[in-house]
């Protein structure tokens, strides 16, 4: 979709209902929302929708970052100490790698 | 003219597609020379720990060095530069030292053990550790090993060590030629200017799936994640072989009257596929199914063999014994659980009831027998019967130990053979299980050892016929097969004296052992030399076998190796009971469990096609060991059982390369990296400057 084309009070729900969509723990839909309507909030001149847009553009950004820290603090953790969790961290795996504890 | 021009083009067409093909696999070709036949070292786990050799996931490379002697070694401790490398040894430098240096430098990438046959061998080679199965049996409850003096003193222990990069074991005289003239030709010399030029340098790709011990790899092979289920690793095991000299069809009705004659059926070594074993278990599995024989043969003459009788002879071979005792720990569970030798079954109408470890009266197990204790200049040979001490106070089994020794010592001597009493440690043994399990038992190891193995080989590939002074068909006075036909006569008489207390027994009788001793060297020849040989044939009762030697390493459990059905079947045609039934008559029922029925080869030679139909007690056992499915929740780290397991591998390979040098490297990743920035520069600037290049066209939206 080319937001270019898009009528402003379109860009609006698309927005907003990425942004919704992303409580779903759907992290990337956050930053995906962010990084595509950043021009829009930001950049282009001020149009009438254009402050609820950045609302939502400043919010998915911010969950997007506390979920990157979240996630990051989480893996490394996990693969710091996979091999001494033992049993729990096998259970806890997608796929067991081979060859290494 | 026109179809000649078809034809041309046809044939360039033709010409073209196949120079392209061949040239395709000749690329590869031309980089890399494949080593065949290469056996390679693989991982081993226990309850605690991971032991042996891994490569990486895709394979270890390394530049080749050949190490012949101190100075070799010397320069890739401390002058070479063209690290990683591929150290390639000769047996004589494959010592612990040698080894654990390496692994210590980090600057090998893996190992190559060059067996040349032609070479002289080393004085010892053994993998094992100084005190094998040091933490199982006996050792759960007393010291059984004294490391001040083991009982395997060449024993280097080189194969419970984690390596953590490939060792390969090559034999073939062309491919250690071909590795040779390699290295002669771009590594030997200038050899600190190694860096500056292309250099031979070997793959070895062995890598190994399971990791960290057995508890983890049982445990990961037992989850199945939503994507993939992996097997990690197998348990070790097999087959025990057990059979008795008159068919047990009720329970024995007094205590300690069975005489079990046990021995070990399995081997091991560092490497694939190559486990000789022919001091252990080789010597002792013939000296065994030759008693059985004998045995077999007197008390056919003289009594029914058919009937019960409560004075029994139970022949064991046990297997997995180099690993923790699987096979013998396995059947004292199966006893204690009443499960030996069969678990009973409510359908089978006749079927032989549970042994316990209470039946046992007598345990008499033959371990390695060599002429390695021949007495110079004499004609008589020395072996040594190994007492648990303390013994049992117990009258009864004094008895029945002090006659066995008696009689022994009786009649040895008439056939050239000496026996010693050895008090001290009991040795490694499968009787070392049984006694952990129920001191009670009298038992001895039968060995040509003393408090210390002859066998300077014991546990390697070296264990072969060498060192046993077997030559095949060569009986002579001073051969191992005549050692071994006498040990067995004299055993079978003195069997015979034990279980038969009704009749005479003070008049041993010189015997006539040449056919005893040929069969002998037949048998030697079958577990030595071939297994496609005339007795294996008969008793597979098959115009052909795998011509290859044996190798006797236990394997793991579901894929048996052929030696242990072989054997079994062996046993069952020298004990030799025929009977009078037809090739279509001649199978076991499902419901008459005590005898099996199996249809055989008549004669020796195994190549007509008349066959009996044999009657035969001799049946298998499962030997795994128990903590795998039968306890539940076991206890990995207590050692009461054995808890091998063999890692899964995909592949063994190895090949040689060119590979090329540092600064050759660097510039083809250099040139690499230059093209991939100049690629996009240019579609920048082609991309920029379209309007310029493709000219001032309509653009054409889309959306």
């Amino acid at each position: 979709m080319d937001l270019s084309k898009m009528k402003n009070d379109k860009k609006l729900y698309l927005c907003r209902w990425y942004y919704r969509a992303g409580f779903a723990f759907l992290p990337f839909l956050w930053c995906v929302n962010a990084i595509w309507f950043f021009s829009e909030a930001f950049r282009k001149p001020p149009y009438e929708q254009q402050k609820e847009i950045k609302k939502y553009v400043i919010m998915s950004g911010i969950g997007a970052i506390i979920w990157t820290a979240i996630l990051t603090t989480w893996i490394t953790i996990f693969q710091l100490h996979r091999a001494e969790w033992g049993a729990t961290a096998d259970q806890l795996s997608f796929i067991i790698p081979t060859g290494i504890p | 003219m026109a179809s000649l021009s078809a034809v041309s083009v046809l044939f360039f067409c033709v010409v073209f597609s196949i120079s392209f093909k061949a040239s395709a696999e000749r690329i590869k070709d031309k980089m890399y020379e494949p080593i065949k036949g290469a056996a390679a070292c693989f991982r081993r786990l226990n309850g605690t720990h991971q032991f042996g050799c891994t490569s990486h996931r895709s394979g270890n490379v390394g530049v080749i060095h050949f190490i012949e002697n101190q100075t070799d070694l010397d320069w890739l401790l401390h002058s070479a530069t063209a690290e990683p490398y591929m150290a390639i040894i000769q047996p004589k430098m494959f010592t612990r030292e040698v080894m654990l240096t390496l692994k210590a430098s980090e600057k090998v990438n893996g190992i190559v053990l060059i067996n040349n046959h032609s070479a002289e061998r080393p004085g010892n080679f053994s993998h094992d550790d100084t005190c094998p199965n040091r933490y199982s049996g006996l050792s759960l409850v007393e010291e059984t090993c004294n490391d001040t003096k083991p009982w395997n003193p060449a024993g280097t222990g080189l194969m419970l060590i984690d390596w953590g990069f490939p060792i390969f074991h090559i034999e073939d005289e062309d491919n250690i030629s071909k590795l040779y003239e390699c290295y002669q030709k771009h590594n030997a010399h200038d050899k600190d200017e190694q860096m500056s030029r292309s250099l031979c340098a070997l793959e070895m790709n062995s890598f190994m799936i399971a990791a960290v011990d057995s508890e983890t790899c049982i445990r990961r092979s037992s989850t199945t994640t939503i994507l993939n289920h992996i097997r990690y690793c197998d348990p070790l095991g097999g087959n025990n072989i057990w059979s008795t000299l008159y068919p047990r069809l009720k329970a024995e009705e007094t205590n300690k009257t069975v005489i079990v004659v046990a021995a070990r059926l399995d081997g091991t070594s560092m490497f694939d596929g190559l486990v000789p074993g022919a001091m252990s278990p080789v010597s002792g599995i013939v000296t065994l199914l030759m008693t059985a024989k004998i045995l077999a043969s007197i008390a056919q003459n003289s009594s029914d063999i058919q009937s019960q009788q409560d004075n029994n002879v139970l022949f064991l071979l046990l297997n997995g014994e180099s690993y923790d005792y699987i096979g013998s720990s396995r059947v004292v569970w199966d006893m204690q659980n009443r499960m030996f030798p069969m678990k009973p079954s409510s359908s089978a109408t006749e079927q032989p009831p549970p042994l316990s470890l209470y039946n046992i009266g007598l345990f008499i197990e033959i371990g390695q027998i060599s002429t390695l204790g021949r007495v110079p200049g004499n004609d008589t040979t020395i072996l040594n019967f190994h007492q648990h001490q303390p013994v049992s106070n117990s009258v009864l089994n004094r008895n029945q130990m002090d006659s066995f020794i008696l009689y022994m010592n009786q009649y040895g001597p008439e056939v050239g053979l000496g026996f010693k009493l050895m008090k001290e440690n009991l040795p490694p043994a499968s009787l070392q299980t049984f006694l952990a399990a129920n001191s009670d038992i009298p038992g001895v190891v039968l060995t040509d050892h003393g408090s210390q193995y002859l066998n300077k080989y014991y546990h390697s590939i070296m264990d072969d016929g060498q060192e046993l002074n077997y030559i095949y068909q060569n009986v002579t006075r001073d051969s191992v097969q005549k050692l071994v036909a006498n040990l067995a006569h004299t055993l079978a008489h003195t069997l015979y004296c034990l279980i038969n207390s009704t009749g005479p027994c003070d008049e041993p009788k010189v015997p006539e052992t040449d056919t005893d001793s040929q069969l002998v060297d037949e048998l030697f020849h079958c577990y030595l030399d071939t297994m496609d040989c005339p007795v294996f044939r008969a008793a597979a009762n098959k115009a052909n076998l795998n011509s290859k030697p044996a190798s006797f390493y236990v394997g793991v459990n579901g894929y048996n190796s052929p030696i242990a059905k072989l054997t079994g079947l062996t046993l069952a045609l020298l004990v030799n009971q025929t009977v009078n039934r037809t090739e279509e008559e001649c199978h076991s029922d499902d419901s008459h469990r005590v005898f099996k029925y199996i249809w055989m080869s008549s004669n020796l030679d195994g190549t007509n096609s008349s066959g009996v139909c044999i009657k035969t007690t001799m049946n298998f056992s499962t030997a795994v060991s128990p903590a795998f499915y039968d306890i539940p929740g076991y206890d990995w780290t207590s050692g009461k059982y054995s808890t091998w397991t063999e890692s899964i591998w995909r592949e063994f390979t190895i090949r040689m390369f060119l590979k090329p040098s540092r600064s050759h490297e660097n510039l083809t990743f250099s040139l690499g990296v230059v093209v991939l920035s100049l690629s996009f520069l240019i579609v920048y600037f082609a991309n920029s400057r379209s309007h310029i290049l493709f000219g001032n066209t309509l653009v054409t939206s889309s959306c």
